[in-house]
C-alpha cells in the first residue's frame, strides 16, 4: 500500500487507460479485415462476462460459479424480447439484459443466503445446472435450439448491422463498464470488500454487515453477466441452452484467472487472450481444442496470478520506480501457508536451537 | 410393467429402490475418490469427472476389443488401473504444483486440467457418443420379492459394497491407512513426525482416480460414453460430498444412496423434475443444514 502514494491520480489513469484502450481498438478496426471484426466482437463480449465473473470471485472474493444462469437468462429474454415483442434498441435490450442480471441474482443469494465459501459456489453452480436442465428440457423456451434471428437493431441512428459500427458500440460498452468497475473499486465500498477478501473476521469486527456487501458484490456481478448475455444473443443473433451450461460458464473464470482476476484489466487481457487462442486453433478444429486447454493449463501453472500481475511484477523489476499500474496498487495477498500457524517443523527446529 | 403389476401387496412403490441403490453406489464409488483427495491433499478436484470419464472410455474399448464385450473383469481392471497411472502422472506434472495455491486457484487449475483430458479424450475417441454393451451373463434380469430388475445394477450394488468396505478396513487396518488418516488430520505435524507426506499423497490420488476409472467402467454399459460425461457426473460427486459433509466419508456414504434414492423415485413418479432432483435437493438440504450431514463448521473452505 505505499505505493499508492507515488501512483497518479485515479482519474489520470483512468482517462490514459480509456484513451489506450481506444486507440488499440481503433487500429485493430483498421487493420483487420471485416470477418475478423465479428471474431473480435465476440471476444468482448466475453470480455464484459469475464469482468464479471471476476469482479465477484477475484475482487470480492465470493464464488460466484453459477453466474451462466444470469448469463444464459438475459441472452434468453433479449432474444425472445427482440422476436416477439420487436425491440429494436440496443441500450433498452442492454438495460433489460442488466436487470435480468440483478434479478436472477438477487434470487440466487436468497436462496443460498447464509453461505460462504466453496459450498456457496458449488450451490449457485447447482443452480445453474438447475436452469440448464430446465431450459434444455422443456419446449417453453426454444428447446435444445434455442432461439435464432434476434436483431441488431440500431442505436441513436446507426446501424448496428454495420459490422465496424457494433464492434465499437461493443468498445466503448466495454469501456465504460471497466470504468464502472475502476470507480467501484476505489469507492468506499471497494475498498471494503476488497478488505473483507482478505480479512472477514477483522472487518466483520469493525462493525460492517458482512453478507451484505458481499450479496451486493454478487449483484453487481450478475447484472454484468446480464449484460454479456444480451451483448451475447445480439451478437450471434441466436441463443441456445450451452449458455447455461457449467463448462461454458468455467471458461471466463478461466480467462479471468488468466489475465490476473483480481486486476482491472486482467479479464479483459485474459479474454482476449483465451479467445484469441481458441481463434488462432479453431483454424485446425479438429485437435484445436487440446491445444488450447493445454495453453490454458500451461499458462495456468506458469503465472497462477496472471498475466497482467506477472507482466507488470517484471516491468517493476526492470524499472523500480515505475508508477503502478491501475488496479494493482495492492500487495499480492500472503499465500494460505505464510498466514498458519507456525509450522511444526519450524517449532521443532527452534527446540532443537 | 407386468412384473411390477402382479407383485402383492402395491410393493411397485417400491420399484425403483434398487435401481436407485445402484445411482447411489456409482455415486458413492465417485465421490469415495473426490473425498480422498479432498481429505487429503485438501484440494478440490474438478479433473476427478475427467478421470471418471476416461475410465468409462477405457473400458468401452476394452470391452469392445477384448471378448467383444462376454466379461466386465477386463474392462473394470483396464479402467482401474490405466486411470490410477493417469493419476499418478496428473499428480506428479501438474497437482504437485497446487498444493501451494489457495483453494480457488487450485480449484481452477483442476478444472484447466480437467478441459485437457476431456480435449485429449475427443483425440482419442472422436466426438460421437459411444455405447458399450452389458455383458451377456449381466445382463439379464432377476426377481428379487416379485420385483424384476436388471442384474448388471446388482452388481454395481456388490461391487459399490465391496469397494467400499475394503477401502475403510484399508484406512483403519493397514499401517498406509494410517499415515493418510494421520495427513488428513494435520499434515504438518505428520510430516514433523517423520511420515512421507509426498509417498502418502501420489497413492492417495492413484486410490481415488483409481476409484473414478472405476466408477466411469462401471457406468460405461448403461449409458452413452461421451466427453460430457464427466462434466456432469463431477457436479453430482459434489452435491454427494456436500451433502453428506466435506471430508465425511460416513456422510457421503448415507447422502449417495439417498441422493440416488431421490433421483431414481422422481424419475419414475414425478414426470420431467429427474434431470434437477438432486441438485434441487442439494439446496432445499444445505439451506438447513449448512455444513451437510456430518460437516462442521472447520472444514468450509473460503475462497
Amino acid at each position: 500500500m505505499t505505493r499508492e502514494g507515488r501512483d497518479l491520480p485515479g482519474w489520470l489513469r483512468c482517462a490514459g487507460g480509456t484513451a489506450g484502450w481506444l486507440a488499440v481498438i481503433a487500429i485493430c478496426g483498421q487493420v483487420m479485415p471485416s470477418t475478423d471484426l465479428f471474431v473480435a466482437a465476440g471476444i468482448l463480449v466475453s470480455i464484459l462476462y469475464a469482468q464479471s465473473v471476476s469482479f465477484s470471485i477475484g475482487f470480492g472474493g465470493v464464488a460466484t460459479f453459477g453466474n451462466q444462469a444470469f448469463y444464459g437468462a438475459a441472452g434468453y429474454l433479449v432474444a425472445w424480447l427482440s422476436l416477439n415483442a420487436h425491440i429494436q434498441n440496443a441500450l433498452l435490450l442492454l438495460v433489460i439484459g442488466l436487470a435480468a442480471g440483478v434479478v436472477g441474482s438477487a434470487l440466487t443469494v436468497f436462496l443460498v443466503r447464509g453461505q460462504t465459501g466453496f459450498v456457496f459456489g458449488m450451490l449457485t453452480l447447482a443452480i445453474g445446472q438447475t436452469v440448464y436442465e430446465f431450459v434444455s428440457g422443456t419446449s417453453y423456451v426454444g428447446g435444445s435450439g434455442g432461439y435464432a434471428g434476434v436483431a441488431r437493431g440500431s442505436l441513436l441512428g446507426i446501424d448496428l448491422n454495420n459490422g465496424l459500427a457494433f464492434y465499437w458500440f461493443l468498445a466503448i460498452l466495454v469501456a465504460i463498464v471497466t470504468i464502472v468497475l475502476f470507480a467501484v473499486r476505489s469507492s468506499a465500498y471497494g475498498r471494503i470488500l476488497s478488505a473483507l477478501r482478505q480479512n472477514v473476521v477483522r472487518v466483520e469486527t469493525l462493525g460492517v454487515p458482512v453478507n451484505r456487501y458481499k450479496g451486493v458484490a454478487v449483484l453487481f456481478s450478475g447484472g454484468l453477466a446480464g449484460i454479456a448475455g444480451a451483448m451475447y444473443a445480439i451478437t450471434y443473433s441466436s441463443v441456445d441452452p450451452s449458455m447455461f451450461y457449467w463448462v461454458a460458464g468455467a471458461a471466463p473464470i478461466l480467462a479471468g484467472i488468466l489475465g490476473g482476476m483480481r486486476t482491472l484489466i486482467g479479464p479483459i487481457v485474459g479474454a482476449t487472450i483465451y479467445g484469441g487462442v481458441i481463434y488462432a486453433f479453431s483454424l485446425t478444429a479438429d485437435i484445436g481444442q487440446l491445444y488450447v486447454s493445454l495453453i490454458v493449463l500451461g499458462l495456468f501453472l506458469l503465472m497462477p496470478d496472471g498475466v497482467v500481475p506477472a507482466v507488470t511484477a517484471g516491468a517493476r523489476l526492470l524499472l523500480r520506480r515505475l508508477p503502478a499500474l491501475p488496479g494493482t496498487g495492492q500487495p499480492p495477498p500472503s499465500p494460505p501457508e505464510a498466514r498458519a500457524r507456525p509450522s511444526a517443523r519450524h517449532v521443532a527446529a527452534e527446540r532443537k536451537a | 410393467m407386468s412384473p411390477a403389476l402382479s407383485s402383492p401387496l402395491g410393493t411397485e412403490i417400491f420399484l425403483p429402490i434398487l435401481p436407485g441403490l445402484a445411482e447411489g453406489m456409482l455415486l458413492l464409488v465417485i465421490a469415495t475418490g473426490l473425498t480422498l483427495t479432498f481429505g487429503t491433499m485438501r484440494i478440490l478436484n474438478f479433473a476427478h469427472g475427467a478421470f471418471f470419464m476416461l475410465g468409462a472410455f477405457i473400458a468401452y474399448s476394452a470391452s469392445v476389443s477384448w471378448s467383444q464385450g462376454q466379461t466386465i473383469i477386463v474392462p473394470l481392471v483396464a479402467a482401474t488401473v490405466i486411470v490410477a497411472g493417469v493419476g499418478i502422472v496428473a499428480e506428479r506434472v501438474v497437482y504437485r504444483r497446487l498444493y501451494k495455491f489457495d483453494s480457488l486457484r487450485s480449484l481452477l487449475g483442476t478444472f484447466a486440467l480437467f478441459l485437457v483430458i476431456a480435449a485429449i479424450a475427443q483425440q482419442i475417441w472422436g466426438v460421437s457418443p459411444l455405447g458399450a454393451n452389458i455383458p451377456r451373463r449381466l445382463g439379464g434380469h432377476l426377481s428379487l420379492f416379485g420385483v424384476s430388475i436388471l442384474t448388471y445394477q446388482v452388481f454395481i450394488i456388490v461391487v459399490g459394497i465391496v469397494v467400499v468396505v475394503a477401502l475403510r478396513v484399508w484406512l483403519i487396518r493397514s499401517r498406509m491407512g494410517l499415515e493418510v488418516r494421520a495427513v488428513a488430520a494435520d499434515r504438518e505435524m505428520t510430516a514433523a513426525l517423520g511420515v512421507r507426506s509426498e509417498r502418502v499423497f501420489w497413492v492417495m490420488f492413484a486410490v481415488g482416480c483409481g476409484l473414478a476409472g472405476l466408477a466411469g467402467a462401471l457406468i460405461a454399459p448403461l449409458v452413452e460414453v461421451s466427453t460430457d460425461l464427466g462434466a456432469d457426473y463431477i457436479v453430482l460427486a459434489f452435491a454427494v460430498v456436500l451433502v453428506g459433509g466435506l471430508g465425511s466419508f460416513g456422510g457421503a456414504v448415507i447422502a449417495s444412496l439417498v441422493l440416488g434414492l431421490v433421483d431414481a423415485f422422481t424419475a419414475a413418479y414425478v414426470q420431467n423434475v429427474e434431470p434437477y432432483a438432486i441438485f434441487l435437493t442439494m439446496i432445499v438440504f444445505l439451506a438447513i443444514r449448512p455444513y451437510g450431514l456430518f460437516g462442521s463448521a472447520a472444514a468450509v473452505i473460503e475462497i
